[in-house]
C-alpha cells in the first residue's frame, strides 16, 4: 500500500458562474520515503494537488487516501488531526508565526501534537533540530530578524519536528536566491535520506529537478509525465550548512 | 498550554495601541459604572438618612384615621402625648421617641408671606430622636415661650435673622384663624433642603395651646435600636399600645414615604441601563478588535490550521486574547474606579452644580458622597469579562472557519 494514493482525482473551483478545473482525473501513488517533485507550468494544478494530499482541501471527484485512510470521509476536525500528526508543510513564503521565536515556532508544532497530555515539549530536542538545519545560536530570534533562507530552515525544522509521514513543500525555493535555494534543497535531501521522511514538493526551478528522484509533470490538471531516476543521480552528497 | 498564552499575550502586545484603546474603552465603562453606582447609592443613602434624621424617624405613630389624611396636615385625629410617650419608649427595641404637632401655616415677614409647615417639638425629647437640634444656628425656642426657629433657606429668602419677629397665621382645631407673634431664636441649616426651605419649629406646648390642642401630638416619631427590623418593631409597638388601651397606628418610614421609595426604585432601573451601556461598549470594542486582528492574521490563521490546529482551538486562541484584554480592562477599571471612588467617598461631589436649586425629589443638598459597594465591582468585572468573551466569539469563529487553502495561496 502506497503512502499516498490518488484515484481519478478532480478539483474544480467555482468562481461565480465560472468553473475553473484545476485537476482533471489525476491518478498518482507516492511511496513512503520518496523524494518527489511536481513540476509544470503556472496554473497546471501543483498547489491544488499538494493541498489535496495535505488535507487542506477536498477533491470534487475521486479518492485521496493517506496511509490507507480515505480523506473524503473525514470531518474538519479529523482532517486537522491528520495534518497535526502526519503532515509537515513548507511554504513558498515561509509562513512562520511572527510573534514567536525560531525555537517557539518549532515548539508550536510539537505542542499541538502533545496537546492531549503526554509529556513536556523537549526544549533540547528542538534546539538540536535547529542546529541540524543550521540555525545553532539563532534559536531566540523572531522571523523578522532572520533572512529568507534562515526562515525557511525554521519552517523545515517545524515540519520535521513531529516526525511526519510526509512533508509537502509548495515551491520552497521560489522566494530564495539560487544559493540559498540550493542549500534548502540539500537540507531536505539530507533529511529525506537520514530520516526516511517522504517529501513531495512543487517547483518551477530546474535546479530542484536535479535533486529529485521522481518528477511528476502536470499540465492543465493532468499528469503528463512521471519519471523516476536512480537515487545516485543526485549531484551532491547530502550536506548541511 | 503556556505557549498559547505566550502567543496571545504577544499578539496583544503586537497591536498595543489598539489593545490599549480597546481595554481603555471597556475600563472606562467599568469606571463609569462604579462611580455612577456609587453616587446613586450615596444619593439614596443620604436621602434616606436625611429623611429619617430630620423628618420622619424610623417609625411614625398616628391616631387612627390620620394616615390617610396626612397630606393635609390635619390637627385631628391626634394622640395624647402624656399617656403615650412613655408607653412607646418602654417597648423593647425603641431607642428614642418624640412627639410632634404638625400643622400648615403662613409666615408673614414685612410684606412677604410664605406657606410653611409648623412643627411643635419637645426640644429635649426631639434632640435624642431627630437631629434638628444639632444644626441650629442660635438657640432652640424655650417651652412656653413665643419663640421659633426657622429653616435657614426660608430665613434667607425672606431676609429674616435671629431676633426678628414674625407672624404665623394658621387655624385652630375648631377652624378659627389664629395669628402667632413669635421671635426667631435660631436658624435651622440641615442637609435636608425640605426642612431648610419650609419648616418652622415651635415648642410643643406653645403650639398646642395656640391651636387648641394642648397636650396632643399628630405624630410620635420613633427611632429603632441598631439592627431592629422596622416592620417587626412597628408590630410590637402597635401591640404594646393596644394592650395599654390606646388606639394608635404604627407605620414604617417606607410606608409613610412611598414617593421617595418609588424614586429610589427608578434609579435601580437606570443602574441596569448603565450596565447595558458598558456591555454595548465592550461588545462593539472587542468585536471590532477581534475582527480587525482576524483580518490581519488571515495567513497566520491558515498556517495554524495547516499545522493541525482545530477550528475550535483557533477560536480559543482569540477568546484567550479577548479575555486577556478583558482582564486588563477589569484591572484598570478597578484601579481607576477604586481611586476615583475613594475620592467620592471622602470628598463627595457637589450635585448642586448639576441641579442648582432644582428640587429633583431627593431630600439632599449640596455634596453627595459615594459609598463602597463591592458587589458593583464584582458585577462590573464579570460583565466586562463575559462580554469580552461573547463579543470575540463570532468574529473568531468566522476567522477560524476560513478556507486555509485559500488564505495560504501566495
Ligand atoms: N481558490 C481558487 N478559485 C478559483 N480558481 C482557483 C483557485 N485556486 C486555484 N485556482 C485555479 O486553479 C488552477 C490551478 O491552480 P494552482 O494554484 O493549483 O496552480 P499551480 O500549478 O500551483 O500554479 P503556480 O505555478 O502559479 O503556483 C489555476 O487555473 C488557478 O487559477
Ligand atoms: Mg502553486
Amino acid at each position: 500500500m502506497a503512502l499516498v494514493e490518488l484515484e481519478g482525482v478532480s478539483k474544480t473551483y467555482r468562481q461565480g458562474k465560472l468553473e475553473v478545473p484545476a485537476l482533471r482525473g489525476v491518478d498518482l501513488e507516492i511511496e513512503a520515503g520518496e523524494f518527489t517533485a511536481i513540476v509544470g507550468p503556472s496554473g497546471s494544478g501543483k498547489t491544488t494537488l499538494l493541498n489535496l494530499i495535505g488535507c487542506l482541501d477536498v477533491p470534487t471527484a475521486g479518492i485521496v487516501r493517506l496511509a490507507g485512510r480515505e480523506l473524503s470521509r473525514l470531518d474538519r476536525n479529523a482532517l486537522a488531526d491528520i495534518r497535526r500528526e502526519k503532515i509537515g508543510f513548507i511554504f513558498q513564503s515561509f509562513n512562520l508565526i511572527p510573534v514567536l521565536t525560531a525555537k517557539e515556532n518549532v515548539e508550536f508544532a510539537l505542542a499541538l501534537l502533545r496537546r492531549n497530555g503526554a509529556g513536556q515539549v523537549h526544549g533540547e530536542q528542538v534546539t538540536e533540530l535547529l542546529a541540524e538545519v543550521g540555525l545553532a545560536g539563532l534559536e531566540n530570534r523572531r522571523p523578522g530578524e532572520l533572512s529568507g533562507g534562515q526562515q525557511q530552515r525554521v519552517a523545515i525544522a517545524r515540519a520535521l519536528v513531529k516526525a511526519p509521514a510526509i512533508v509537502l513543500a509548495d515551491e520552497p525555493t521560489a522566494n530564495l536566491d539560487s544559493e540559498n535555494g540550493r542549500a534548502i534543497l540539500e537540507l531536505m535531501r539530507a533529511m529525506n535520506e537520514r530520516r526516511g521522511t517522504t517529501f513531495v514538493f512543487s517547483t518551477h526551478d530546474p535546479m530542484v529537478m536535479e535533486y529529485s528522484r521522481r518528477i511528476v509533470t502536470l499540465q492543465d490538471g493532468r499528469v503528463v509525465a512521471d519519471e523516476r531516476r536512480e537515487p545516485d543521480a543526485a549531484p551532491h552528497p547530502a550536506r548541511c550548512s | 498550554m503556556p505557549l498559547l498564552i505566550r502567543l496571545a499575550v504577544r499578539n496583544l502586545w503586537r497591536n498595543r495601541r489598539r489593545t490599549i484603546l480597546t481595554f481603555g474603552a471597556v475600563a472606562l465603562g467599568i469606571v463609569y459604572l462604579i462611580l455612577v453606582d456609587s453616587l446613586l447609592r450615596g444619593l439614596t443613602q443620604s436621602s434616606i438618612d436625611n429623611l429619617l434624621d430630620f423628618e420622619s424617624g424610623d417609625l411614625q405613630i398616628h391616631a387612627p384615621g390620620y394616615f390617610d389624611e396626612r397630606e393635609d396636615l390635619p390637627l385631628e385625629p391626634a394622640l395624647p402625648v402624656d399617656r403615650l410617650i412613655n408607653e412607646v419608649r418602654a417597648v423593647a427595641g425603641v431607642r428614642a421617641a418624640a412627639p410632634r404637632l404638625v400643622a400648615p401655616a403662613r409666615l408673614h415677614a414685612g410684606w412677604e408671606e410664605f406657606p410653611v409647615v409648623l412643627v411643635g417639638i419637645e426640644p429635649e425629647l426631639d434632640s435624642g430622636t431627630l437631629r434638628i437640634m444639632d444644626y441650629v444656628e442660635g438657640r432652640a425656642p424655650e417651652n412656653g415661650a413665643a419663640e421659633a426657629m426657622i429653616g435657614a433657606s426660608l430665613a434667607e429668602l425672606l431676609e429674616i435673622g435671629t431676633g426678628d419677629w414674625v407672624v404665623l397665621t394658621t387655624r385652630t382645631r375648631d377652624g378659627a384663624i389664629q395669628a402667632l407673634d413669635v421671635r426667631v431664636t435660631g436658624l435651622v441649616r440641615t442637609p435636608n433642603p425640605n426642612v431648610n426651605r419650609n419648616h418652622v419649629y415651635l415648642p410643643l406646648n406653645t403650639l398646642g395651646e395656640s391651636l387648641a390642642v394642648p397636650g396632643e401630638a399628630t405624630v410620635i416619631v420613633v427611632r429603632a435600636g441598631a439592627g431592629e427590623s422596622l416592620k417587626e418593631l412597628a408590630r410590637r409597638v402597635g401591640e404594646h399600645l393596644a394592650a395599654a388601651g390606646t388606639a394608635a397606628d404604627v407605620y414604617t418610614w417606607e410606608q409613610s414615604n412611598a414617593e421617595l421609595v418609588a424614586l429610589i426604585r427608578t434609579e435601580t432601573v437606570s443602574d441596569g441601563l448603565v450596565i447595558a451601556i458598558i456591555l454595548a461598549i465592550s461588545l462593539v470594542g472587542i468585536a471590532n478588535t477581534t475582527l480587525l486582528s482576524a483580518l490581519e492574521r488571515r495567513r497566520e490563521i491558515g498556517t495554524m490550521k495547516a499545522l493541525g490546529m482545530r477550528e475550535g482551538e483557533i477560536v480559543g486562541l482569540f477568546l484567550l486574547e479577548a479575555v486577556a484584554t478583558g482582564l486588563l480592562a477589569v484591572g484598570t477599571g478597578f484601579a481607576v474606579g477604586a481611586a476615583a471612588n475613594a475620592y467620592l467617598v471622602a470628598v463627595g461631589m457637589d450635585i448642586s452644580a448639576f441641579f442648582g436649586d432644582l428640587d429633583v425629589g431627593y431630600p439632599v443638598t449640596g455634596v453627595v458622597y459615594g459609598v463602597w459597594h463591592p458587589q458593583t465591582f464584582v458585577l462590573a468585572g464579570a460583565a466586562g469579562l463575559v462580554t469580552c468573551a461573547l463579543a470575540a466569539y463570532l468574529p473568531a469563529r468566522r476567522a477560524a472557519r476560513q478556507d486555509a487553502a485559500a488564505t495560504l495561496r501566495p
